[in-house]
């Protein structure tokens, strides 16, 4: 086996795995931990595939944003006295047929059978700026419109949580 | 054309969506002011700013008709209709919250800048020429609100109803994005007349099966957003959400995306 | 020989282990952790899409990184709204949400 196929292994291996984790495990703090190394694995994943300003981008603010925050959400909705962060599960059998049917559907008659629209690809180069360039052409409006979705979701969630009645 | 050339000329068969930002943003600013006349203040900017983007949008001549910013947007008469349409039901969801007896005791400037934010992602979701935009359209509209139906936050029921709706919403989108990621391997492109030539220049025969799962995907999550059967479950749900005027902004089946 | 089926096998494992944790799940953060192994397999199809994709293009990166934007967006106000239910009612638990049947 390459090198590049090992490496790809081991990381599809800690990705997969840490999911498991996070979907099955029992305590919430094993799956926050859990969705750590996922997202790890998945920027792995990204550099392995040529893709490294969207690596950095998600270490950056899913790993340093998003965990966090979810962290946040764990810690906050528990007495912290009580460490009981137990987490149930129902109709695990109805969720388990479902979802193992979407996978087994998809890889067996789509991923495996589809003519993807692929082709030798890229030549593997630094994208950053190319994605800089996109930003300011192509996808100047998504960029913009995105902002206004950061003010949006900034001012909702203040707005939501704050205690007080008046602003 | 440079891109900043190709930038200013989009911008300025924008303006209904640009006005409508601007009032966005001045609103905001206003709601920082402590003084008592704020809330009046930002009603009439924002039903001003509502009514001069309903004009503008009405405005356009049909020998403007072309997508705009590189292929994100389109203008024709359809993205025409939908402006006002979704301007009009905007205008006539302020009137209705003027006048709401639930939110009498509320702060409402946060909520008539929201209101304008829905009705600026409404307008990009209706007129969205490629996949990245319509995804991010779309959320706009949901993460908005999603807001707005957890605007009453004393209220034990709206409480538990915004979690349930930005639950299934967020899970919704999500399986709609996985089918939206197929699509674009299938096609090799995001802009949707691009998707559209590829699929009509016919498949091979075997992505058929794929073409049918992408299809149950997008349409299990587009389902949800606009309470289409068999998810209608959603529009229930948001519904005995308080504040009631802010239902309008629950997936119904009025609000439907344009479609090409 | 690493081709895009295996990329896409990975992503499709995320998708059904994140669709899974977030329709058996009780607690509403686990939800969101389910959520998000959602987006983030449909970000590497994304990504290897646009990598192997016959034309090069960065299509598929770029949209990518606004399914992160959105992510993030999107949690944050989730979270504010499970933290205001835990203030409410002590429990973050779904179940407990019962006034809502349907």
């Amino acid at each position: 086996m390459s090198a590049e196929a090992v490496v790809f292994y081991l990381f599809a291996v800690i990705t997969v795995g840490s999911a498991i984790v996070v979907t099955f495990a029992r305590s919430l703090i094993y799956s926050a931990f859990a969705l750590l190394f996922t997202f790890f694995g998945v920027a792995a994943l990204y550099v392995m595939l040529g893709a490294d300003f969207l690596a950095a981008t998600q270490l950056l603010v899913y790993v340093g944003g998003i965990l966090v925050l979810l962290l946040f959400g764990v810690m906050l909705t528990h007495k912290l006295y009580d460490l009981e962060l137990r987490s149930e599960v129902h109709q695990f059998v109805p969720g388990l047929v479902a979802s193992a049917g979407v996978f087994g559907v998809l890889t067996v008659h789509v991923l495996y059978k589809a003519r993807w629209a692929v082709g030798s690809g890229k030549v593997l180069a630094p994208t950053t700026s190319g994605i800089g360039a996109e930003f300011m052409g192509r996808f100047l409006l998504p960029f913009e419109a995105a902002s206004i979705l950061l003010l949006v979701a900034l001012i909702g969630a203040a707005m939501i949580v704050r205690r007080r009645k008046d602003a | 054309m440079t891109p900043l050339q190709k930038a200013c000329d989009s911008a300025a068969r924008f303006q209904p969506e640009l006005l409508l930002g601007a009032a966005l943003l001045l609103v905001v600013v206003v709601d920082s002011i402590r003084a008592r006349w704020r809330d009046a203040v930002n009603f009439t900017l924002t039903a001003a700013a509502l009514v001069a983007a309903g004009v503008l949008a009405l405005q356009t001549r049909p020998e403007q008709y072309r997508t705009i910013w590189d292929g994100m947007v389109t203008l024709d008469s359809v993205a025409v209709f939908f402006k006002v349409l979704l301007i009009g039901a905007s205008l006539l969801v302020l009137l209705m919250f003027r006048r709401s007896r639930e939110l009498s005791g509320l702060v409402m400037s946060e909520f008539y800048a929201l209101l304008l934010a829905v009705t600026l992602s409404n307008i990009l979701l209706a007129t969205a020429n490629d996949i990245a935009m319509l995804y991010l359209a779309l959320e706009m509209v949901s993460v908005t609100s999603y807001v707005m139906v957890a605007y009453m936050k004393g209220d034990k029921l709206s409480n538990e109803a915004s979690l349930k709706y930005i639950l299934f919403g967020a899970v919704s989108t999500g399986v709609m994005l996985y089918g939206l990621t197929l699509l674009y391997g299938l096609t090799g492109t995001t802009s949707i007349p691009g998707i559209r030539d590829v699929l009509a220049s016919g498949l091979p025969d075997e992505s058929r099966v794929a073409l049918y799962v992408i299809a149950l995907l997008i349409f299990a999550g587009f389902g949800f957003k606009t309470a289409s059967y068999p998810s209608t479950s959603g529009a229930r749900t948001c519904t005995r959400a308080r504040p009631r005027p802010s239902r309008r902004s629950c997936p119904s089946l009025r609000r439907r995306p344009a479609s090409r | 020989m690493i081709t895009i089926h295996h990329y896409l096998t990975v992503s499709a494992a995320l998708f059904a282990l994140g669709t899974m944790g977030a329709l058996t799940r009780r607690n509403a953060v686990n939800v969101l952790m389910g959520v998000e192994l959602i987006l983030n397999s449909a970000n590497i199809n994304l990504v290897a899409f646009s990598r192997f994709a016959s034309r090069p293009n960065l299509d598929g990166q770029l949209f990518a990184v606004f399914v992160i934007v959105i992510a993030a967006a999107e949690v944050a106000v989730a979270l504010a709204i499970v933290l205001t239910l835990y203030r409410l009612k002590r429990t973050p638990n779904l179940d407990e949400a019962k006034a809502l049947r349907g």
